[in-house]
């Protein structure tokens, strides 16, 4: 399957069913044969000849998890923080991470769990059976949409030059560093933005736009010379 | 679960209500719509390919009747499916996450190898839908058009709902108020003009020439092998009625009698 990116070092797929280099098949999450909504796009670009200076990277990280949280109050925050070990961030536009996990603040009353690809499910029904515990009963939604959102990576010297082309934001690092994050546009796409360090960003982007978008990143970042990683 | 071009419009009708209106309810609104890829298998046949692809689900017709859904594992995805349909044949919708919606397309194109399975595009289900008399809202239909119209009065709420005051007021109660209906061509062959308008005579001497009504959509049906169509026509006024009797339905582009 050229088309199909595995999340899973050495599998074999043979009619939907999947096998690991033993032969051995592979149940559950890690058999489904998953597909990033960027495969048309990625195979387009890395056809093409990898520039000699690239100014701008351009990747993805494929198939992540992507919870999101709706609730209010101390009682929430609490026991979301002891259930996943991540504090619930309540300054706008920041988030808190640790190693592959990210919450992000998208609301007053919204939040966006980032996970490593095949977490959500166990996640979302511990955080479910967390939160229903709590007395009195919280008012509170998590909903996976991890198939509707798709993040994308830009790195290099000129990743903020090529995202400003398109983007109302000051995305300067003095003012846009790692710990923040920001809702936007995005060549008119809607974003969210997470700066990953002064030259690397993370672009979420709904799965509908993330073709158009992964285009416009390409179209954008032509003249600092563009790879794909 | 609305239609593709519908989901910002509902998303902001349904927080405009619960914003303004019903602020003490405790709902919490979010999109998932990217999430889910969708798949109809609609046929005579559907039945038998979900059958194959989902054991978890009983597809009897009495234990998963129309309008509605049940949860399961489509071809080893957990998901939902509906039994809705838009071609008006028996039809299944299967919900899964979108990041598996290639495999699980696959595994339903291979599980109908043996029913001659195919895709079908939108022209092909506008014109299934029509043959079975379903609406487009949209197309069938604008803002001036009631459910009692399209002869769906049925369907409608026996308690509170909203949009209830509308269907009670003085306009809407009219007895002649447009109405929903099925043409044929006199001429098979002769596919209508869509948006033409429903003349009760040829002779378009005397103008304005009143208008009856309109074509809403029209398709030649390979399946009956002839043309057809849906209107919106005025209904009940005797000397309509009398020519609909005789067959004097015109439409103004065409200048041709239709029913």
């Amino acid at each position: 399957m050229a088309d199909t990116i595995r999340i899973t070092p050495v599998v074999k797929w043979c009619k939907n069913r999947c096998y690991d280099s033993e032969g051995v098949r592979l149940h559950g999450w890690l058999a489904l044969r998953q597909e990033s909504p960027l495969v048309a796009a990625k195979q387009l670009q890395q056809s093409n000849a990898q520039p000699a200076v690239a100014g701008v990277k351009l990747g993805e990280q494929p198939l992540l998890g992507y919870l999101n949280l709706r609730g209010q109050g101390d009682g929430f925050a609490d026991t979301v923080q002891q259930s996943i070990g991540l504090m619930l961030p309540t300054t706008a536009n920041t988030l808190s991470e640790n190693d592959d996990h990210a919450l992000c603040w998208l609301g007053p009353d919204e939040w966006l769990l980032i996970v490593p690809p095949g977490e959500q499910d166990a996640l979302a029904s511990q955080l479910q059976t967390a939160l229903q515990a709590q007395q009195p009963a919280l008012h509170c939604a998590i909903t996976d949409t991890s198939s509707g959102l798709c993040t994308i990576s830009i790195s290099g010297q000129y990743a903020r030059a090529v995202l400003a082309k398109g983007c109302p934001l000051d995305l300067h690092p003095r003012v846009f560093a790692v710990g923040q994050c920001a809702q936007t546009v995005l060549a008119k796409a809607g974003v969210l933005l997470r700066p990953r360090a002064d030259d690397s960003l993370h672009i979420i982007v709904r799965r509908s736009f993330a073709d158009y978008l992964w285009r416009w990143l390409v179209d954008a970042a032509e003249e600092y010379g563009v790879a794909v990683i | 679960m609305t239609t593709t071009t519908g989901v910002l419009r509902m998303l902001n009708w349904l927080e405009r209500w619960l914003q303004t209106e019903w602020p003490h309810m405790k709902v919490y609104l979010t999109s998932v719509t990217d999430h889910w890829a969708t798949i109809s298998v609609a046929g005579p046949n559907a039945r038998n390919v979900l059958r194959k692809l989902c054991t978890d689900i009983d597809f009897d017709t009495e234990a998963f009747p129309f309008m509605s859904y049940r949860e399961g594992t489509v071809a080893g995805v957990r998901g939902r499916v509906m039994r809705i349909s838009f071609t008006g044949e028996l039809s299944y919708e299967i919900n899964v996450p979108a990041n598996a919606g290639r495999a699980v397309w696959e595994a339903v194109m291979e599980a109908g190898t043996d029913f001659n399975i195919t895709p079908y595009g939108t022209e092909a289900m506008h014109i299934l839908r029509a043959e079975k008399g379903y609406v487009i809202v949209g197309q069938e239909t604008d803002g001036s058009v009631t459910p009692v119209d399209l002869g769906m009065a049925g369907m409608l709420g026996k308690k509170e709902f909203l949009g209830k005051r509308s269907l009670q007021r003085s306009d809407t109660v009219r007895t002649d108020r447009k109405q929903l209906v099925g043409l044929l061509s006199k001429d098979p062959q002769q596919v209508l003009q869509e948006g033409g308008q429903i003349i009760a005579s040829p002779d378009v001497s005397a103008q304005p020439v009143p208008m009856l009504g309109h074509v809403t959509s029209s398709y030649y049906s390979a399946c009956l092998q002839k043309a057809i169509a849906l209107a919106l026509v005025r209904k009940w006024s005797s000397a309509i009625r009398r020519n609909a009797v005789r067959g004097r339905y015109h439409t103004h582009h065409a200048g041709r009698e239709v029913v």
